[in-house]
């Protein structure tokens, strides 16, 4: 019996397609400065990083140096606070403290937050951000705005609120607060962009909208489809 | 004439991450019981309480909008089991939504539900182990599925369907079978491995076997597309399809130019018999988080056979996107 195995899945390179790579020289700085790695992907990037021994060749470190950064993007991105934070953790630890799950839920409530933790919110919030923008930007007239006098928008509450878990009664103080970072973040020219557009300054009051790169089907005038016969 | 598919499978959709899905999880003990979610929990940790749903909602976004985004060059979208974490009607309702919900307008519904609906291309679809769980506790035999499913399971019999498509001259059948199990009694161990694994009853083999003669002989040079849920091939046994040999010699025997599946959640090409299986990655599952992928199937003929190619597409975060990642 011959038997050819060859998975794809090995090729692909630990935490790819996670967005990983994209760290803000900021969050890169304070993940390297180092906590205990948390998450699959800063998992892999830590061990990744930890067998790059470093030389003592200054020419040859400077070349490795060139090689590494070469696919980081230039821009900042957003890096939330940790007192943002500390919302989303509060909350799953209150989630699972009433779930009766109280030795995780201390467990979680006593975590330092260190940057691998504001990295997985900012992956997180980018996420959100990004699924609502692909939807608007297929649509014929979207209405772009994120937030409108400094609060977020009502669909953008909800995505967010239920992305992060975050209880009722803190809700409030978590989108205010979010929403004063990100617009502060994005007013010094941080970037979150994705293939739907970028995260943009909008109006004098300072509010957020999205500009999006419209959505368009893929055509091709060879192709046609198929008909059932059964 | 090329016939081109998209191909998902595993999607793991589940009613808890609408609402309060950290406490109501663990109220189900989802935790102790399912595959994925143990998967999960050994990758991240206590970590992973921070992502207790069983599917990602803004990757199933990117599915919608990949099958939107390519509906006009697709012949349909293929299915391979396990959209929902259980057979339970909740979360194959969540399942039906993400499948055919009402259209409003781009690629999600009037509530902002991303769904398949808005590609308006035909879908084949087989279940897969998740979706026949009657309960928490993965006792097999849910019949919610064929109920919530019934009009993707063309020409049903003996858990066999088939549908036959046609381009010019070319025919081309995908010929889908259902081999999750009955009973706890089928698993290798009715306690521990029944989560995970499927078995090939005879009479459903029969049945698959006798189904792609008959098209066969009705139709010359038909090229033949088997998709089954379970790996037939070497796996881990929590999740191997047992008996998966009969179905490899079965194919050979039968001529089947590709057998499609998924259930692994690793995306691979295995050739047995000269039979290709392509098997799908997890679409949207939360223990390949990062790794999550779909794929898009060509069929060709050519010389009087028939040609397979396949490209995958992994799930890029930064690009809230599917991004063609390698062909096969």
């Amino acid at each position: 019996m011959a038997l050819r195995i060859a998975s794809s899945a090995t090729r692909v390179s630990p935490g790819a397609g996670t967005g990983w790579l994209e760290f803000s020289p900021r969050s890169r700085q304070m993940t390297a400065a180092g906590s205990a790695p948390l998450l699959g992907p800063v998992r892999h990037w830590r061990l990744r990083m930890s067998r790059e021994a470093p030389s003592t060749d200054p020419q040859r470190e400077s070349a490795r140096a060139q090689i590494a950064q070469r696919p980081l993007p230039l821009n900042a991105s957003f890096a939330p606070s940790k007192g943002l934070v500390s919302y989303w953790i509060d909350s799953l630890s209150l989630a699972l403290a009433d779930a009766g799950r109280h030795e995780d839920s201390a467990k979680l409530g006593s975590e330092k937050i260190g940057p691998s933790l504001q990295h997985e919110f900012f992956k997180r919030l980018r996420g959100v951000l990004a699924a609502y923008a692909h939807q608007l930007r297929y649509l014929p007239n979207p209405d772009a705005l994120i937030t409108i006098n400094h609060r977020f928008r009502f669909q953008i509450q909800t995505r967010i609120c239920d992305a992060f878990s975050v209880s009722p009664d803190r809700s409030s103080e978590f989108l205010s607060l979010l929403s004063a970072e990100l617009r502060s973040s994005v007013g010094r020219g941080e970037v979150i962009q994705g293939s739907w557009g970028t995260l943009q300054p909008y109006g004098p009051q300072g509010d957020l909208s999205f500009k999006l790169i419209p959505g368009k089907q893929d055509f091709d005038p060879d192709f046609i489809a198929a008909t059932e016969l059964e | 004439m090329l016939f081109r598919f998209l191909h998902v499978s595993d999607t793991h959709f589940c009613v808890e991450p609408k609402r309060a899905n950290v406490v109501s999880l663990f109220r189900r003990n989802l935790l102790a019981y399912f595959d994925a979610v143990v998967h999960q929990a050994n990758e991240f940790g206590v970590w992973s309480l921070m992502r207790p749903a069983s599917y990602l909602p803004e990757v199933s976004s990117g599915i919608a909008e990949h099958a939107f985004r390519r509906a006009r060059v697709l012949d349909a979208i293929i299915y391979s089991g396990d959209l929902a974490t259980t057979g339970i009607a909740t979360d194959l309702n969540t399942a039906r939504t993400f499948v055919e919900g009402p259209v409003d307008d781009g690629f999600v519904t009037s509530n902002g539900e991303p769904t398949l609906g808005a590609a308006k291309r035909p879908i084949h679809m087989v279940p897969g182990n998740h979706d026949t769980y009657a309960d928490n506790k993965a006792t097999p035999g849910s019949p919610n599925f064929g109920l919530t499913f019934q009009k993707y399971l063309k020409n049903w019999n003996k858990g066999v369907g088939h549908r036959l498509i046609a381009k010019g001259e070319e025919r081309l059948a995908i010929i889908s079978a259902d081999f999750t199990l009955r009973t706890r009694r089928d698993a290798s161990d009715p306690w521990f491995k029944v989560y995970g694994q499927g078995r090939v009853y005879d009479d459903v083999l029969n049945e698959l076997i006798a189904r792609t003669k008959a098209l066969g002989a009705n139709h010359k040079s038909l090229g033949i597309i088997w998709l089954v849920h379970f790996a037939p091939y070497h796996c881990d046994t929590k999740i191997e399809l047992r008996g998966f040999t009969q179905l490899q010699k079965a194919a050979r025997d039968c001529k089947v130019h590709a057998i499609l599946c998924g259930h692994t959640h690793e995306v691979a090409k295995v050739e047995v018999y000269g039979v290709p299986t392509y098997c799908a990655g997890s679409a949207a599952s939360i223990d390949k988080e990062g790794m999550n992928a779909i794929h898009e199937i060509e069929f060709s003929a050519a010389f009087g056979g028939w040609s397979v190619r396949r490209d995958t597409f992994r799930w890029q975060s930064e690009l809230g996107q599917f991004a063609k990642a390698e062909s096969d």
